[in-house]
């Protein structure tokens, strides 16, 4: 187990702190996931939990043991922790062997030499490398330099495996793979992992949990289906996934279903506002997938609430689906469907955005502080 | 290999090196092998002679084992001193840490001369440093430093100190952090990680740095005649008296040829070591 609270870490000479003030737990065996854009404080915030960095302010749990506190400071090498770094960190001067024996002989507790043949061998038999135990490192391949830095991190059989961005030097293809693999490995292992990244495919596919982070603090944490589906505020639907997003006033609301009816530039629609009051300035967002296209011109009428009368602008055909761009009055509005669909530039369609569909966000949505702490049980 | 036509810029020092190193160390290698007739003069037949005395002579004897000791104790000395410095310069980006390295180059360029005149009046009987140890009540009479190897190894390690830091840094610049951050995240203490990471792979620097004060140590003349005096017969001091006093040519080059051959044979040592530790990496 991860607790982390209200980490508050400020490098020296900096005018604003890079972790402001992050609380999380990672659960028992969890795979949790950091993901934010670059400078939002994620490898700060790991590198507060691994010792590396020495924070301002808060807690830091490892397990049963409490590493940072208002008056306990542990070093690294004396947290059980193991670490996988973005650009491998294997020691050039040492065999693959003796980069994954390493924690064992240097650990507290002496380990005798057949036992560290058996768990080394065991290790890179885990992440596939047994038989290049002879070579140095160095001779290795990214993609097999990361296993081994995996099955070093994992050789101590610590209580937590804290990686940062660990694939982000592979190449397209290899990285999918490991993503998988690593994943069987943790899910095989069972041990609690902390993992950051900024790329939401990774974090949305790999993680238990993720926690969105944006200038130094977390503003929605949540399993990876919720935070796609349900974002909690205009920063996170605008990170994860594509989306339409525009600008709106609430006219009216019905306060027994909790449905407004919003003016757009796109037209009226009506969604689900709760806690947004008549003429409230709102963000309305949509994912392109869930927008629904359908031939012909729209009727019109209150029945057909949400269908708008739109233009196709431009379809971008990609194999999997088509990503038709539409002119819906005075907004632009993007929509992905089955790649069967087709459409051709000037036709005439009806665009719906079902209710369901909708997420609405107060304009004040641009500030993390407000809204992160509003969304943290979202 | 790859840029074979910039070949040619290194043709001027080859040149020099040609037209005016090799012969000096060419002639003085060739009269080693001749024996002397007199003052300023050697005979034209071939002989072993004047190894056979320098290497059997007691005195010449002690001058090459105290030159040898002084190196060894002089590299010994600069890089337990300078390992940890260049470390911390390397690892530290802090103004303290620039400003010990702006004085430690600053002073490797203050005369040699100077430099040696500073120790004697520093080391000598009634100097600061015997005052500073019967102040603390360590010593009762004063230690003699002047003509004895204690003197002149405080002085050599501080004369070679900057060139050995200054071997060491890029090495250790080159060394990335995350390889000792990953040290102690796998549980290493700073110890472990020193010993097991940062010494193995700045050990070609620490090979360089070796070389090179060795080098500068053993052929070393000013300092060794300011701080050592005549007493301590060292090899390079016997050169220039067999050279300068007794003008007994074929002995002063037959020393030479020693000391030179003495490089050589380090130089030759060092790379087998070095070659290993690269064949490890
Ligand atoms: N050693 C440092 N000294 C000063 N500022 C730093 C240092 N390391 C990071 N920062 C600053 O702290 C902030 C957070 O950095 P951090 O490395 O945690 O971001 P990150 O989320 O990991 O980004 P990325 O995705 O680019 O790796 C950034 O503004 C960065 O410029
Ligand atoms: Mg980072």
């Amino acid at each position: 187990m991860i607790e982390v609270r209200d980490l508050i870490k400020t490098y020296p000479g900096a005018t604003s702190p890079a972790v402001a003030g992050v609380s999380f737990t990672v659960e028992q065996g969890g795979f949790y996931t950091l993901l934010g854009p670059s400078g939002c404080g994620k490898t700060t915030t790991l590198r507060c939990i691994a010792g590396l960095e020495r924070p301002d302010s808060g807690m830091i749990k490892l397990g049963q043991t409490v590493v940072v506190s208002d008056r306990i400071f542990i070093p690294t090498y004396r947290r059980d922790i193991g670490m996988v770094f973005q650009n491998y960190a294997v020691w050039p001067h040492m065999t693959v062997f003796e980069n994954v024996a390493f924690p064992l002989r240097v650990g507290k507790q002496k380990v005798a030499g057949s036992e560290i043949d058996r768990r080394v061998r065991e290790s890179l038999a885990l992440v596939g490398l047994a038989g290049l135990e002879k070579r140095m490192a160095t001779q290795l391949s990214g993609g097999q330099q990361q296993r081994l830095s995996v099955a070093r991190a994992l050789v101590r059989e610590p209580d937590v495996l804290l990686l940062d961005e660990p694939l982000s030097n592979l190449d397209a293809k290899l990285r999918e793979r490991m993503r998988s693999e690593l994943l069987l490995i943790q899910r095989r292992v069972g041990i609690t992992t902390l993992f950051v990244t900024h790329d939401q495919v990774e974090a949305l596919s790999m993680s238990d949990r993720v926690a969105i982070m944006d200038r130094g603090l977390i503003v929605q944490e949540g399993a990876p289906r919720d935070i796609y589906h349900a974002p909690a505020n205009q920063f996170v639907a605008g990170f994860i996934g594509s989306t339409n997003l525009f600008a709106g006033r609430v006219i009216s609301r019905d306060a027994e279903t909790g449905q407004a009816l919003i003016e757009t530039a796109a037209g009226r629609i009506v969604a689900d506002a709760e806690g947004h009051e008549a003429g409230a300035d709102v963000m309305i967002a949509v994912r392109p997938e869930d927008v629904v296209l359908h031939r012909g011109r729209s009727a019109g009428g209150p029945e057909a609430a949400n269908s708008l009368g739109g233009v196709v602008e431009i379809g971008l055909f990609t194999g999997v689906s088509v990503e038709y761009h539409l002119r819906v009055a005075g907004q632009l509005v993007q929509s992905r469907v089955s790649s069967r669909i087709d459409f051709t530039r000037g036709d005439d369609v009806v665009v719906e955005l079902p209710v369901h569909a909708i997420r609405v966000f107060s304009m004040a949505g641009s500030e993390p502080a407000a809204e992160g702490l509003a969304g943290q049980d979202a | 290999m790859r840029n074979r036509r910039w070949n040619w810029l290194v043709i001027p020092m080859l040149v020099g090196f040609a037209t005016i190193y090799v012969p000096a160390i060419v002639s003085f290698v060739l009269i080693s092998f001749h024996p002397s007739t007199g003052p300023g003069s050697v005979g034209p037949e071939w002989t072993l002679g004047n190894y056979a005395k320098v290497l059997g002579d007691a005195v010449y004897q002690t001058g090459l084992w105290r030159s040898v000791a002084l190196g060894a104790i002089t590299v010994a000395g600069s890089l337990i001193l300078g390992f940890p410095l260049a470390y911390y310069i390397s690892r530290y980006s802090s103004r303290f840490a620039i400003a010990v390295f702006t004085l430690l180059y600053v002073s490797s360029l203050t005369s040699i001369v100077i430099r040696g005149l500073g120790w004697i009046t520093l080391l000598g009987t009634t100097g600061p440093i015997n005052g500073i140890l019967q102040m603390l009540g360590w010593i009762q009479e004063p230690v003699i430093f002047y003509g004895n190897l204690l003197g002149l190894s405080i002085a050599m390690i501080h004369y070679t100190l900057p060139f050995m830091v200054l071997t060491l840094l890029p090495v250790m610049h080159a060394i990335p952090t995350g390889l000792e951050e990953a040290s102690s995240g796998m549980g290493a203490g700073f110890v472990a990680t020193v010993r097991r990471v940062v010494v193995p792979l700045a050990m070609p620097g620490v090979l360089a740095g070796s070389l090179l004060v060795f080098a500068m140590t053993i052929s070393a003349f000013v300092i060794p005649r300011l701080v050592g005096g005549l007493t301590l017969r060292l090899t390079a001091l016997l050169i220039d008296q067999e050279m300068r006093t007794t003008y007994n040519y074929a002995i002063g080059s037959t020393l030479a040829s020693v000391l030179l051959l003495l490089v050589a044979v380090v130089v030759v040592m060092a790379s087998v070591v070095g070659g290993r530790s690269r064949v490890a990496r």
